[in-house]
Parts: C-alpha cells; sequence; structure tokens
C-alpha cells in the first residue's frame, strides 16, 4: 500500500468507512510508515480539536428576528403582481378573443387578395353559356369538357 | 395551539401564511441551524445572517414542502444550500477577532501565553479557509454526525466526492495548524 492510499485509508478509518478487509493492509502499511502514523496522529487530534469547538446557544432575539423578516418579505410579495393562478381565466379568455381577432384578420386579408372576375369576364361567360350548341363541342378547357372527358373515361 | 402539531402540519399552514406556526418551527429548529451556520462561517454576525436566511428560505419556500421525507431532512437541505451561496462579510462592520498583541506585531508567542479564545480564533480562521464544499462536508461529518450518505444527499453529490472532499478537507486543515500545533498554540 503507498502512502496516498494509506493516509485516504486513515481518513476514511476515522469516519469508519474503511472495510474490514482494507484494515489489515493499512495496519501493515501504519506499522512500517513513521509518515503516515504521524498523519493518523494528526487526525485523530483534529478531531478531537474540532469536538470542542462550541456553538453559542439561541439568544431569544432570534426568533422574532426571523419573523420580522418573514413579515417583510410577505409584505412585498403582496405588493407584487397577483400569482399566474388568479390570472389564468383571464389570460384564457384573451387569448380566446386574440386568436378570433387573428382569424378574421387574416380571412380578411385573404379574400381580399383573389381575384375576382371582371363584370364584362361575368357576362362573357353567361353569354357562352345561353349560346352553346348541343352537338358541337364544348369549349376546350370548359369544365363542360373536362366533365365530358371523365365521362368517356369511366365508360370505358 | 402549535406545540402539539408535528412538522409537517406545520409547515403546511405556514405554507399557508399562517405565521405562527412558522415561528414554532423557528423554535424547533433554531438550535441546530444556528450550531450549522456557526461553525460553517467565521464571525459570529454571518452565523446569525445565515441562520437567519436558512429559515427565510424556508419560509419562502414552504410551499415546495411534498412531505416525502422528514421536516427536518427538507430544511438541512436548504441549509446546506444557504451554506453555499453565502456571501461571508456584508455586515458593514467585521466582528474583531480576539488576538493578542504579540500575534498582531508578528512575534512569537509562547503556547501558554495564548488564551483559549485566541486558539479558537485559529482554528476557526483556518476552518473558513478552506473551500466551501470541503469546509461544509467537514462540518456536517465532524459537528452534525452525519453520515456519507446523509452528507451525499444534503449537498446533491456522490459518495466517492464525499469521501474526497472530506480527506482534502483535513489535509488542507491540518496542514494550515500544523505550524500553531508544533508551537503548541492551538
Amino acid at each position: 500500500m503507498r502512502c496516498t492510499q494509506a493516509k485516504r485509508s486513515v481518513s476514511l478509518a476515522q469516519d469508519g468507512r474503511l472495510s474490514p478487509a482494507a484494515m489489515a493492509p493499512l495496519q501493515a502499511h501504519l506499522d512500517r510508515c513513521p509518515s503516515c502514523r504521524e498523519w493518523q496522529e494528526e487526525l485523530a487530534w483534529l478531531h478531537g480539536r474540532l469536538q470542542r469547538l462550541e456553538a453559542p446557544a439561541a439568544g431569544p432575539g432570534f426568533q422574532a428576528a426571523v419573523m420580522a423578516r418573514a413579515a417583510a418579505a410577505g409584505a412585498r410579495r403582496r405588493r407584487a403582481l397577483p400569482p399566474l393562478t388568479l390570472l389564468r381565466p383571464v389570460l384564457r379568455r384573451a387569448a380566446a378573443v386574440l386568436v378570433l381577432a387573428l382569424s378574421a384578420l387574416l380571412g380578411y386579408a385573404i379574400s381580399s387578395r383573389l381575384e375576382r372576375p371582371s363584370p364584362a369576364a361575368v357576362a362573357a361567360a353567361f353569354d357562352q353559356a345561353l349560346n352553346l350548341d348541343a352537338f358541337a363541342d364544348l369549349p376546350g378547357g370548359s369544365l363542360g369538357a373536362v366533365h365530358e372527358d371523365l365521362l368517356r373515361e369511366e365508360s370505358r | 395551539m402549535s406545540v402539539g402539531a408535528d412538522d409537517r402540519a406545520l409547515i403546511a399552514r405556514a405554507a399557508q401564511g399562517d405565521a405562527q406556526a412558522f415561528a414554532e418551527l423557528v423554535r424547533r429548529h433554531q438550535g441546530w441551524v444556528r450550531r450549522l451556520a456557526f461553525r460553517y462561517t467565521r464571525q459570529g454576525q454571518d452565523a446569525e445572517e445565515l441562520a437567519q436566511e436558512i429559515f427565510l428560505r424556508a419560509w419562502r419556500h414552504a410551499r415546495s414542502f411534498r412531505g416525502e421525507a422528514a421536516f427536518a431532512t427538507w430544511l438541512y437541505r436548504l441549509a446546506v444550500n444557504a451554506c453555499l451561496n453565502f456571501r461571508a462579510g456584508r455586515r458593514a462592520r467585521p466582528e474583531p477577532l480576539p488576538l493578542s498583541e504579540e500575534l498582531e506585531s508578528g512575534a512569537p508567542a509562547v503556547g501558554a501565553g495564548i488564551s483559549a479564545a485566541e486558539r479558537e480564533a485559529r482554528l476557526r480562521q483556518a476552518l473558513a479557509s478552506l473551500p466551501a464544499r470541503q469546509r461544509l462536508a467537514l462540518v456536517l461529518a465532524s459537528f452534525e454526525d452525519k453520515s456519507y450518505e446523509e452528507i451525499a444527499a444534503a449537498m446533491g453529490t456522490s459518495l466517492s466526492s464525499v469521501e474526497s472532499l472530506l480527506f482534502r478537507a483535513r489535509r488542507g486543515l491540518a496542514a494550515a495548524l500544523r505550524p500553531f500545533r508544533e508551537k503548541g498554540e492551538i
């Protein structure tokens, strides 16, 4: 066992974390290494010294000081914006109205951009429909011609 | 009214804004919280500030306590986070350390002339010189008698990390105190 590992093992042993199987090799190393023995003594001394480090008992004013700060924090919280839970129904309605308004706006924008046939074109198409010859071929590309072609295909 | 209630009931009421319930929790747990804060920081004023901050965090986050663990465990995790985030010396006037004239002049002092307060100040100074996570792990292990598992859970780290933190903390502390120990001044 090397000194690096031995020193870590001493630290583990102090916390009761060293496995029984590792105790024998550590002890064997400590028996022949004065530096690691000194480290073990130093850790034991350090542990004892730390245990004697006292902490003062809680004074009577501590609880009052904490509650005063908690009250101040609560007051600040109340002055802030209302929590999201209170705003949720309002936000839902606002979102619905916004969606409707955007839809209406979009519909208007689309419809305003569609090409509408001019009155003259409407009149010409109407006139053509009225003057169609029953025995003549329908004008190429017209809806009637396309319909006729489809019927011919289906009858095959 | 709150004396007989257990911690879970009290924190549940505190989450609804019951200040009296929270005051009872402070009374029950202020002992160990203040000890932890005092051992972690170097100065008494910082310790008071830190201990108050720990409870203030508990008040602010009372609603986040879900009852899966004991209240003390939950408060411990808050305390650990508060320690690691605490910035020492925020007060305007730091508390003076009780150093003897010999120490201030740099002249070597005889071991018998060092008062208990001075010895303790040196120990706390050496402890405060450790990196925050090493210091906290050592405080939890040495003063709070926490197991490696409890330390790992409180600090949100692994067992091997706790082992390493403790070893390095002890190595650093021993090195810092060695000159004083050799002269019998601590």
